[in-house]
């Protein structure tokens, strides 16, 4: 029998703890494939957040390490410098890394740090029960926000891979989304892209990824995906917004 | 947590080359608790040789797995009652070690107190606070003798005269 498909050795067998139909499932099986296929697994150090995947440390098949709350790429800092020959990522959701942990993510990208950032951004504080975050669209409802988000009340939500492209120290930014195969296959590629750019020692790089939370989001699996591409890529436009290239 | 409490510039400088070495290989904070005194206090200090400790191979680091174990996870999360408790009694047992091994203080003047017989109308205590320690000393005297504080804030220093007056007021019954 000829083998068409298996799992990346990138992740672990432990049984994930995301709800059905939340895209966590694919970009971490996405960024397992991507340590694999770079042969970086051996190499690889990495640092889950606070938040739906703050379990990430049991899932990548890599040493890990799990940091306080935003704190993630201050703690990745550490360990580069310390490591410079070892690969080093985060893993990071919107309420960690857009909210809490905006001064660690912004500081580290205007460093220059050689680490890779994995940018989870479903519009929503997941974990804690749905929340509004500082993603979270206009008009999209949350239990802070049950009327929907307001410009008047809350400001519009934060376009971090905008924000980041602007520091000279972010070499590799690219947003994308897990919504179709065909935005998967581009998700990977950004990854993989994104990784190339810290082995080659260029300096940060992130991917965001447009994710679904039909949970919290109160949709079926499939009507995310529909709102994500009908709600979130016209606020959040997909697309690379700097590449090693362009900062030469 | 290992806190240490120097009484000088001198002292604030080995405990804190020791400090790092004590952190390291107990996994554990060490606090170095100075204060507004010693923070601005200038002293020639001597930068002595550390004492070597033995702080173990560190095979919990993530330093890569290079393809020869299974992967180290750090983090400070445990979900499960089981393990948490497994955690705990870990933990306990470490602070256990760092209480035999590592407590070192100077004392002075305490055969004096001993001395206290019940003629002692009470003890005043004095603090550059509101009052922090006053409940230590209660428990330290048992009840025997009334507490008594006499207190100043924001910086200012108790005057001796101040300090007499109020042990007149406890000698003479008024506190």
């Amino acid at each position: 029998m000829t083998v068409v498909f298996e799992k990346t050795k990138g992740l672990t067998d432990v049984e994930t703890h995301y709800c059905p139909g939340c895209t966590h499932g694919v970009i971490h099986r996405l960024v397992g494939e991507a340590l694999e296929e770079l042969g970086l697994l051996d190499e690889a150090i990495g640092v889950a957040p606070v938040g739906c995947s703050v379990f990430a440390y049991n899932y990548f098949n890599c040493d890990m390490q799990q940091a306080a709350h935003g704190r993630a790429p201050a703690v990745a800092t550490g360990i580069k410098r310390v490591r410079p020959e070892n690969f080093v990522f985060t893993y990071q959701g919107d309420g960690d890394l857009a909210s809490i942990g905006t001064a660690e993510i912004v500081h580290a990208a205007h460093r220059g740090e050689k680490i890779s950032t994995v940018f989870v951004n479903n519009a929503i504080y997941g974990m804690t029960g749905g929340q509004m975050a500082p993603t979270t669209l206009i008009g999209q409802k949350a239990t802070t926000a049950p009327a929907g988000r307001t410009v008047e009340h809350s400001g519009r939500p934060i376009k971090m891979s905008e924000l980041l492209a602007t520091i000279d120290g972010a070499v590799f930014v690219e947003r994308v989304a897990v919504n179709t195969p065909a935005n998967i296959r581009k998700a990977k590629r950004a990854i993989k892209k994104c990784f190339e750019v810290q082995i080659e020692g260029k300096g940060f790089g992130i991917v965001e990824v447009l994710s679904t939370c039909p949970t919290n989001w109160g949709l079926t699996a499939p009507e995310a995906m529909k709102w994500l591409e009908k709600n979130m890529i016209p606020y959040y436009p997909l697309g690379n917004f700097r590449t090693p290239e362009e900062v030469e | 947590m290992v806190v240490f409490a120097p009484a000088d510039v001198q002292e604030l400088v080995d405990l804190m080359m020791e400090g790092f070495d004590i952190a390291d290989q107990y996994r554990n904070p060490v606090m170095i608790a100075g204060d507004g005194m010693i923070g601005q206090m200038m002293e020639p200090v001597e930068f002595k040789t550390p004492v070597k400790r033995e702080i173990g191979e560190k095979d919990w680091a993530t330093a890569g797995t290079k393809g020869k174990r299974r992967p180290n996870i750090i983090n400070s999360l445990y979900i499960d009652p089981e393990s948490l408790e497994a955690h705990n009694i870990q933990l306990q047992a470490k602070y256990k070690r760092m209480e035999e091994t590592e407590v070192r203080v100077e004392s002075s003047n305490l055969d004096e107190f001993k001395k206290i017989n019940k003629d002692c109308k009470g003890i005043l205590t004095v603090e550059m606070n509101s009052g922090q320690m006053i409940d230590d000393v209660k428990i330290a005297v048992e009840g025997k003798f009334p507490v008594s504080f006499y207190g100043r804030m924001g910086g200012m220093i108790p005057e001796p005269d101040a300090i007499i007056e109020e042990v007149k007021k406890i000698y003479g019954g008024e506190i």
